[in-house]
């Protein structure tokens, strides 16, 4: 055994199999398995005012102005693969309404914990249009990108959210 | 010897806790199931943190392990050791989490610029120069390498879980343990 090897051994046998997380993952885990209880009156209420107050309007009036910002900023600098980016767009948009339409199939029977739902849906479907108006102006400008894959996210974190009320976690 | 037997009764009583704690956790015991978490999650994140090289995924990968365990713990027939059992669960459910993550984004983002998202992750998560190396391997030797060589899975299991040729697996260790030998000798 050569001293490179031996000393790769013991470099696999001395390493630390074990780590610890910085932060405390246990809250989201358990938002998670509480999907399953059922709501109850009070919280019903709660939860209403909880969603009602959220600020979609001031989230997306500040995507908005982004977009405007970083397509003026960054246009400038990327000019290729526009086609090849612009072409994944618009199959991770597919991709994502793919598995949106899954989700809404999935909770079709389920109740919902507000009835305004739908229009932060279509808030949030609004702010994408513009991200990806401005993606076609620029299309590798990472953080358009990151903008319109964080309105993916809110998206089916409503439909989630919804569906599944968890206010013994919060 | 007496060290031996109280060493072999505390392991047993472990053994017995640890038994009671999954039969409730079956039961739908929360308390029990955190109990689970609180002595598992650090060899649940060691796993993932070395699979992804990336804190952020391996902390979410990990959420998902457990989120999944609530789910699977039924599975859990006792034959095996409870620790072997996760550990195999575990490493399927974040190589499944990786490629489902790495899909448009990950392939966006290389198109951006690859070097800077890779300088990036490697950021704070290695404590020493080892897990640096291991870190710097590309992503499928990299899986190989920490399947084999640090969790004693053999190839053909790898192959299994990677869907990839055994041949495969061989050659990307290969790879992995050269490179790695090369960057220790330098």
């Amino acid at each position: 055994m050569s001293d490179q090897n031996r000393q790769l051994e013991q470099s696999i046998d001395e390493l630390a199999r074990e780590k610890q997380p910085e932060r405390d993952l246990w809250q989201g885990i358990e938002i998670a398995i509480l999907k399953q209880h059922t709501i109850e009156p009070g919280e019903q209420e709660a939860l209403q005012a909880y969603s009602s107050n959220m600020p979609w309007r001031n989230t997306l009036a500040i995507a908005a102005s982004l977009c405007i910002i970083t397509l003026v900023a960054f246009s400038e600098f990327y000019g290729g693969q526009q086609t090849s980016s612009l072409r994944l767009v618009e199959q991770l948009s597919q991709q994502h309404e793919q598995h949106k339409a899954r989700l809404l199939i999935s909770f079709e029977d389920m109740p919902t914990s507000t009835d305004n739902w739908r229009k932060q849906l279509n808030d949030l479907s609004e702010a994408e249009k513009a991200i990806k108006h401005a993606l076609e102006n620029s299309p590798n400008n990472p953080a358009l990108l990151g903008m319109l894959k964080h309105v993916y996210q809110q998206e089916l974190a409503i439909i989630e959210r919804v569906h599944a009320p968890t206010m013994r976690a919060i | 010897m007496n060290q031996n037997v109280h060493t072999l009764a505390t392991t047993n009583q472990a053994q017995t806790a640890l038994l009671q704690t999954i039969a409730a956790v079956k039961k739908g015991d929360k308390a029990a199931f955190q109990l689970l978490y609180r002595g598992h999650v650090n060899m649940v994140y060691g796993l993932c943190l070395r699979l992804c090289a990336d804190k952020s995924s391996a902390e979410d990968a990990t959420q998902e392990v457990f989120i999944q365990l609530w789910q699977k713990i039924e599975m859990f027939d006792g034959k095996s050791k409870f620790s072997t059992w996760l550990h195999s669960v575990a490493s399927n459910i974040c190589i499944s989490y990786i490629r489902r993550q790495r899909g448009w984004w990950q392939k966006m983002i290389s198109i951006v610029d690859e070097s800077t998202h890779q300088q990036a992750d490697l950021g704070g998560i290695a404590d020493t120069e080892f897990e640096t190396y291991i870190y710097r391997l590309p992503e499928r030797a990299r899986w190989v390498f920490v399947l084999h060589a640090i969790e004693g899975y053999r190839h053909e299991e790898i192959a299994q879980m990677l869907g990839m040729a055994t041949a495969t697996s061989k050659v990307q260790f290969h790879r992995a343990r050269k490179m790695m030998e090369d960057w220790i000798n330098e």
